[in-house]
């Protein structure tokens, strides 16, 4: 079982940002790691007599923007959550953290703290990209975030965008370079717009123009094909690493892992039918805003009476379709029996069938939705 | 109900229609009619009260015929004053000759600032033809760019018309109001017609009321008519019992009996709306008419095009709602068609390009359907070389090039009303759409009418759009039919991956194929999303591919970024993928979105 733990403060909202963190909400942060350890105490409670064995194999605190807080507010909780649940010994143990927020003294205490992961949001090497989308920081600072970390970590990743509004294919390839020179994860997201937000509307007003769907294909092509030239393996469609150093948390995601979410907005899964009071497998998320969290957890007497939103329990179905929309992301693959022969014959330009499973192409990862939405059933 | 009133005698009736041009202000005018005359209350006044139809309210035009009963009292004496509300635009003339025919006068309402307009003129030969006395009413004369008396001129010059003492009137702001009363009780005749003769009624509008069955709106010529009496349609001779008779005040209500030279409504509890047949003659069964009146002719569809729902599931509910529709505007025709491309759906016919509009409209508005509709196309008389003559108003029902011997179209006279600054644009646009030069001639130093012979496959492309957006919207234009000519036309189709989409084929003249193939070519291409292959557009004329696009392959169709685990989001984006894509239409192994096919439907102006 994995937990996470969601801190959803950030000092500025990125302009392509539509994720649940809050900005100037400083007078909230107490109050809500209070409610936090509250509903990490609750489901101890409910888990330890539910299931005692039940091990953590990792623990991933996001955002938001988790390096934000105080060090010790971080060292407090992952304490907590390690004296309400068995965590392994070799957990991972991650935190997201924002290149301008990291200091020295804040890496020591992760370090004290056990965590031994750091994930740096970099999203680009090149300042005009980090400007146009409203990143708090520069190329340089993020360079030095990243050597810094090195002193204390060895498992470090970054994130990278692709798809930014200066992005040509050489750039990405010197960036991915520089990244892969330094550390030995990287995820590789492209930029998505989503509605609402100010970058679109700054592209619906023709301020800023974003690369065409074909340019983004190619700088992806190139970033794929510069990653493996420095050793890395993609394992899932944006995810890359070396020597071994996949990122165990998120692989969790694809595999179908257990895991419970704490704080607003953050997403459970729970598969112990019979155990829980959903007798069911059952995903569900907390409330999205602050004050609704702390209120609701704070309102609760036990962890399976706090509200909960987007509750989806999953019937022989629902089961199958996340089997295969979430491990066909990875490089692992789906057992091939999950999908219907015609549907193996239509996209087989995009399979790879190896024995009894079948995964997809670098150019099937491109397309993936196109071939989701049609083999599999969403009700 | 309202008070009932005894019978009123002819000449203390008066029955007339308002002619205008669209904004004219015809509409307002009827209000203040009925506001002045004290028919309601101005507490219970709603902006134009004889528009009933949303449409008609927003678009501010009349497109049902309305009536609605006056009282006024003049120089001591009471007169019944029936207003026959008629449309303005020229789809609608057949309903304006149907309300003509009902009256013995109408009157011309001219904008002030605008002067005649080409359908103004059109309306008012119609009333000539029927005629009545045509009393000028000038409007809008409390507005400052107002110019009554150039106003004046035209209407003497272009009409012929009198304009001396004419009312001079403001229906907005209710000036000379009365002024207008009295030169209606004094200028228009009153009817005539014998009440003791067999009755006469000429059916001039029908509609169906959901309590009291088919309702037939009746001019009285000859006789009398009242509740229970047995009445007979005399051209089907079916006979039925009079339930309710009455008048519109502006809302029904029952009288006691109806009299010739009165205009009202007889309701005889008939279930077919087709039982009241505008046109026809009722007569009383007992003691019948020797003859009819004279009738309408037919209203005739010029402009057709496919409807098809947007979810093929709502094929009946489409069918019920054309139904519906049909029951009050006889001149909407229909009859199922199958496209491979978009199903089932109906082969439409329209009197012209608005009314098409406004049924799709209240397709969509007041039934809650989502609608494909594919080009408009008119009526072609195909002659094969076997002899035979066809009519096909459908082109994929166009013969075989082989088998056909020749094609003739249908030509309108088009008449353009405008600044002469625009002579030069217009004429650029008549000729490019085949128009042939008939006429021009000066109104008055700022005004020109001009006159074209040109096909309507080119009116009902996108004309007017065009002519509206070369004049700064300043023109109008009217037309009418004008025969149909021998012509060189071709029928343009759409290959989409290799399969031509029967949804898609037009005919075009000749000359004009190759730039609407590749018009039509690009729209989808942009229409159509990228797929996981690539996908051409061919425009074929005859087999030939004369214009070529491709939709390139899709290479980028992923959603990566899954924060903190959130797969329930990520799932409901497929969801809403996979409906987007059920949404579709299957041409071949291409998913077409509705919007394509509306997508050709629309031309950009500036690329003509």
């Amino acid at each position: 079982m994995e937990i996470y733990v969601h801190i959803p403060f950030c000092k500025r909202k990125c302009l392509y940002c539509d994720f649940n963190s809050y900005v100037n909400a400083d007078g909230l942060i107490f109050g809500y790691l209070t409610a936090l350890n509250r509903e990490i105490a609750l489901a101890s409670d409910s888990f330890l007599k539910l299931e005692k064995n039940k091990k953590i194999t990792s623990v991933f605190i996001g955002g938001g923007t988790p390096s934000l807080l105080p060090a010790n507010c971080i060292e407090a909780l992952i304490e907590n959550v390690k004296n309400s649940f068995t965590v392994d010994d070799d957990a991972e143990i991650t935190i997201e953290a924002n290149p301008e927020s990291l200091t020295e003294e804040k890496l020591a205490i992760y370090k004290r703290a056990g965590i031994n992961r750091l994930s740096i949001g970099v999203q680009s090497l090149f300042d005009d990209n980090l400007k146009a989308i409203g990143r708090i920081h520069d190329a340089k600072t993020a360079q030095n975030a990243v050597a810094l970390a090195k002193k204390y970590f060895d498992n470090i990743s970054c994130d990278l965008m692709i798809g930014l509004p200066y992005d040509t294919k050489a750039r990405v390839c010197e960036e991915v370079e520089k990244i892969a020179e330094a550390v030995d994860h990287l995820s590789v997201y492209q930029l998505i717009l989503e509605e609402g937000t100010p970058l679109d509307l700054l592209v619906e007003e023709g301020k800023i123009t974003l690369p065409a769907d074909d340019e983004v294909a190619d700088l992806m092509d190139a970033a794929v094909k510069t990653l493996r030239e420095n050793g890395f393996s993609r394992y899932e469609v944006s995810n890359f690493a070396r020597d071994g150093k996949i990122s165990r948390h998120n692989l969790g995601y694809w595999t179908r892992e257990e895991y419970l979410g704490f704080g607003a907005g953050a997403s459970t899964f729970l598969k112990m039918s019979g155990q829980t009071p959903y007798d069911a497998e059952v995903r569900y998320s907390s409330a999205n805003s602050i004050e609704k969290y702390v209120e609701n957890v704070n309102g609760a007497e036990d962890y399976f009476d706090i509200p909960r939103e987007n509750v989806e329990k999953l019937d022989d179905d629902a089961i199958v379709d996340e089997r295969i929309m979430l491990g066909l992301r990875t490089a692992y693959g789906i057992e091939k029996k999950l999908l219907p022969i015609s549907a193996l014959e239509k996209y087989q330009r995009y399979f790879l069938i190896e024995g009894d499973k079948v995964r997809l192409t670098d150019e099937g990862f491109a397309i993936m939705n196109s071939v989701l939405v049609d083999v599999m059933q969403l009700k | 109900m309202g008070t009932e009133r005894k019978t009123v005698s002819k000449k203390h009736i008066r029955n007339f229609s308002i002619i205008a041009h669209i904004d004219h202000g015809k509409s307002t005018l009827a209000d203040r009619l009925i506001e002045k005359t004290g028919t309601v209350s101005e507490r219970d006044m709603s902006e134009q009260l004889l528009d009933n139809m949303d449409i008609e309210k927003e678009r501010g035009i009349t497109i049902k015929l309305q009536t609605c009963r006056l009282y006024y009292k003049y120089k001591g004496e009471e007169y019944v004053l029936n207003l026959i509300d008629t449309p303005g635009h020229v789809d609608f003339t057949y309903e304006v000759s149907r309300s003509l025919a009902a009256c013995e006068g109408a009157l011309l309402v001219v904008d002030a600032t605008q002067g005649v307009e080409a359908q103004t003129l059109s309306n008012v030969y119609l009333a000539l033809e029927n005629n009545l006395e045509i009393l000028p009413v000038i409007n809008k004369i409390d507005l400052a760019s107002a110019d009554v008396d150039a106003v004046k001129l035209e209407i003497e010059d272009i009409i012929g018309l009198d304009t001396e003492g004419c009312p001079l009137v403001s229906a907005k702001e209710g000036i000379g109001i009365d002024d207008l009363l009295g030169q209606i009780i004094d200028k228009l005749p009153a009817p005539s017609g014998d009440e003791d003769a067999p009755l006469k009624a000429l059916i001039f509008d029908s509609f169906y009321d959901n309590y009291r069955g088919a309702i037939s709106m009746v001019r009285l010529v000859d006789g009398r008519v009242k509740a229970g009496d047995q009445i007979k349609m005399m051209s089907t001779g079916k006979t039925f019992e009079v339930v309710e008779v009455g008048y519109f005040s502006p809302n029904m209500r029952a009288g006691k009996e109806l009299t010739a030279g009165e205009v009202g409504y007889i309701a005889a509890s008939i279930k077919n709306v087709s039982d009241t047949a505008v046109g026809d003659t009722i007569t009383l069964a007992l003691n019948p008419a020797k003859e009819a009146l004279p009738g309408y002719k037919k209203a005739t569809p010029m402009v057709y095009t496919g409807v098809f729902p947007a979810d093929g599931a709502r094929y009946e509910d489409l069918k019920e709602a054309l139904l519906k529709l049909q029951l009050n505007d006889a001149s909407l025709s229909f009859e199922p068609e199958v496209s491979t491309a978009l199903g089932f759906g109906f082969r439409c016919g329209f009197l012209g390009l608005l009314h098409m509009e406004i049924i799709e409209e209240r397709l969509e508005r007041e039934f809650d359907l989502d609608l494909i509709t594919t080009a408009p196309s008119v009526s072609y008389i195909v002659t094969k070389t076997n002899g035979e003559k066809i009519e096909i108003d459908n082109p994929t029902a166009l013969p075989n090039p082989s088998e056909i011997s020749s094609i003739e179209e249908p030509i309108v006279k088009a008449l353009i009303f405008t600044p002469p600054e625009y002579v030069g644009a217009i004429m650029e646009l008549c000729q490019g759409k085949r128009g042939i030069f008939v006429d021009m001639s000066y109104i008055d130093p700022t005004r020109v009418q001009i006159t074209y012979r040109m096909p309507l496959n080119e009116i009902i492309y996108d004309f007017f759009d065009s002519l509206k957006s070369r004049t700064r919207g300043y023109a109008s234009l009217d037309y009418e039919m004008d025969g149909f000519e021998k012509s060189d036309l071709v029928r343009l189709d759409m290959m989409i991956n290799g399969d031509m989409c029967d949804a898609l084929s037009i005919i075009v003249h000749k000359d004009n194929a190759y730039a609407r193939g590749r018009g039509i070519a690009e729209k989808l291409k942009d229409a159509i999303p990228r797929q996981l292959f690539e996908i051409p557009i061919q425009a074929t004329v005859g087999g030939k591919i004369i214009a070529r696009e491709t939709v390139k392959a899709l290479r980028k169709d992923v959603l990566a970024k899954c924060y903190g685990g959130d797969i329930t989001r990520k799932k409901k984006l497929l969801e809403k993928q996979k409906e987007g894509k059920k949404r579709m239409r299957k041409v071949g192994n291409v998913e077409v979105p509705s919007e394509a096919f509306i997508s050709i439907l629309k031309v950009d102006p500036t690329n003509n």
